[in-house]
């Protein structure tokens, strides 16, 4: 039996639960992995104006996982409009474009310049930890994080998903601002800010003294978030956080996932992102599972379910 | 870490590496026999241009290794190779063997001070003047590709560079690997290692 993969992604069904993070896919994927096979294509974040990225070393690898600094590099707006969105319009698979930016009014004006007829939907990059000094962002604050969305959703209809931070004390509280300044699904989350020393040269492992902590070893935190979002908003949620094999996309589901998010598992990995499907669907099939959707939410926390023994 | 030959007859290739982390130590562990994933060719690599008859390789420490697959393709092209290996010390002037088969081998060191850059400089003008060098490569210390940037702007070489830089997913998506350059107009630019390079041209080295 073949499990029906699909899933709603607020407002956006999408041909199944993996899919790539933004900053970590790009179309030169495409030289090793069917592009048209991807349920999104989430693009790397784009910014209101150009930026030139941060200092190099811009990542480092740790235990299980690898820290990052890039600083969103790019042509901003107009270069992404004009040379980088065409790259992707010659493949079938929905474009999700990411955006971030100085203010709530710039990122109304992204957003109303990136609804046209290619972009399936539009993911808020509140999160980035590698732009403002000491990895600030508006998603550490419900009241910041209203303020976006809510200018993002008066400019336009699309899906909107707003890739949240983990960087906070009570994520549950910025998922619930989000959903009711318009969000139509969120991601959850963005990398975890950190730092890591040479003991050799004393010198920070990054250029840019913080970066961003991602891989198997944030699963757990972002797994636990992915839970509190889960069952404080009635939007989906994206997991987003060491997703490296398809037991992996089948935990976040069952913790309250709707999809998820592959990232530095395809650093690891260059054809992760089939590989994970592959994996996926074998549980799918192993478990007699009819859809993606008997997962999502589907922990037994109380020892009662279908499973239980 | 880099490609150290390519035999094509047999179909094999070589790399030689320096363990300094996860990655290089798990490599250390392999066995003859063993299997590894390799996921390649990427980038770009070093370019032999149609005329060239006289090339110079000037390469230190570890820059070597990269060095060794374009020296072995230049006498296939009919080009006359001298490789000037720079080195801290006699102790590590292992490797450069496979240099000799494909044309003359100079070697400079810290210790005897033979490898500060004017004194190198002096070297490749002193070979100069005796047979013109129409080419340069060189790979491994930011000293002398400065010097072979000032070299091949003088004598109007045709000059190339190696270089590295950490990198995540070596296939231009993750913008990690990035180096400056100075594109045609003069100005810089954030390039990629792992796709725009690893070989760039020596004039638009910053």
């Amino acid at each position: 039996m073949t499990a029906i993969l699909e899933t709603d992604l607020g407002g956006l069904t999408v041909r199944g639960p993996i899919m790539p993070a933004s900053g970590t896919f790009s179309y030169e994927m495409g030289q090793l992995i069917d592009l048209n096979r991807l349920a999104a294509m989430v693009l790397k974040t784009t910014t209101y104006e150009a930026r030139s990225g941060n200092l190099v070393p811009r990542v480092s690898e740790v235990h299980d996982g690898m820290l990052n600094s890039i600083g969103l590099p790019g042509g901003g707006l107009g270069s992404f409009i004009s040379d980088v969105l065409p790259k992707y319009r010659e493949y079938t698979s929905p474009i999700v474009a990411s955006v971030s930016a100085g203010t709530a009014t710039q990122f109304a004006e992204m957003v109303d310049a990136l609804t046209q007829e290619s972009v399936a939907a539009i993911e808020l990059n509140i999160s980035c930890p590698n732009i403002e000094e000491d990895g600030k962002a508006f998603a550490m604050s419900p009241r910041s994080t209203e303020r976006v969305v809510e200018a993002a959703r008066r400019a336009s209809h699309l899906p909107l998903w707003v890739k949240l931070s983990p960087n906070v004390g009570d994520i549950a509280q910025i998922a619930a601002s989000a959903e009711s300044a318009g969000a139509d699904a969120l991601v959850v989350a963005n990398t975890i800010l950190a730092m890591s020393i040479d003991a050799e040269t004393r010198m920070p492992s990054l250029g840019n003294l913080m970066g961003g902590l991602s891989g198997p070893s944030v699963k757990p935190i972002i797994m636990r978030m992915v839970y509190q979002c889960a069952q404080r908003v009635s939007i989906p949620v994206i997991g987003c956080g060491g997703v490296s094999t398809g037991i992996d996309v089948v935990e976040y589901l069952l913790a309250g996932a709707s999809a998820v998010q592959v990232g530095t598992e395809s650093f690891v990995d260059p054809l992760a992102l089939e590989r994970i499907e592959a994996e996926f669907v074998t549980y799918c099939e192993e478990h007699k599972l009819g859809s993606v959707t008997d997962l999502i939410g589907g922990m037994d926390d109380d020892g009662t379910g279908p499973n239980y023994e | 870490m880099s490609v150290n030959s390519i035999d094509s007859e047999s179909g094999q290739i070589s790399f030689l590496y320096k363990v300094g982390g996860v990655g290089t130590e798990a490599l250390a562990t392999l066995r003859p026999g063993d299997s590894l994933g390799v996921l390649g060719p990427l980038g770009v690599g070093f370019t032999i241009p149609p005329g060239s008859r006289n090339a110079l390789i000037l390469a230190r420490g570890v820059g070597l290794a990269t060095m060794a697959p374009l020296a072995a393709a230049l006498p296939g092209a009919k080009v006359e190779l001298t490789t000037i290996c720079s080195y801290r010390d006699r102790l590590v002037a292992v490797g450069d063997q496979s240099f000799a088969k494909y044309g003359s081998v100079l070697r400079v060191y810290d210790t005897d001070r033979s490898s500060d850059p004017e004194r190198v400089r002096s070297l490749i003008l002193d070979r100069h003047r005796a047979m013109p060098f129409d080419t340069v490569y060189t790979c491994g210390s930011r000293r002398l590709t400065s010097l072979i940037q000032d070299l091949s702007a003088q004598l109007g070489l045709f000059g190339q560079v190696a270089v590295e830089q950490r990198m995540a997913c070596g296939l231009g998506m993750c913008h990690a690997c990035v180096v400056p350059i100075r594109d045609q107009g003069g100005v810089e630019q954030q390039v990629r290692v792992c796709t725009d390079g690893p070989v760039f041209g020596i004039e638009a080295i910053v």
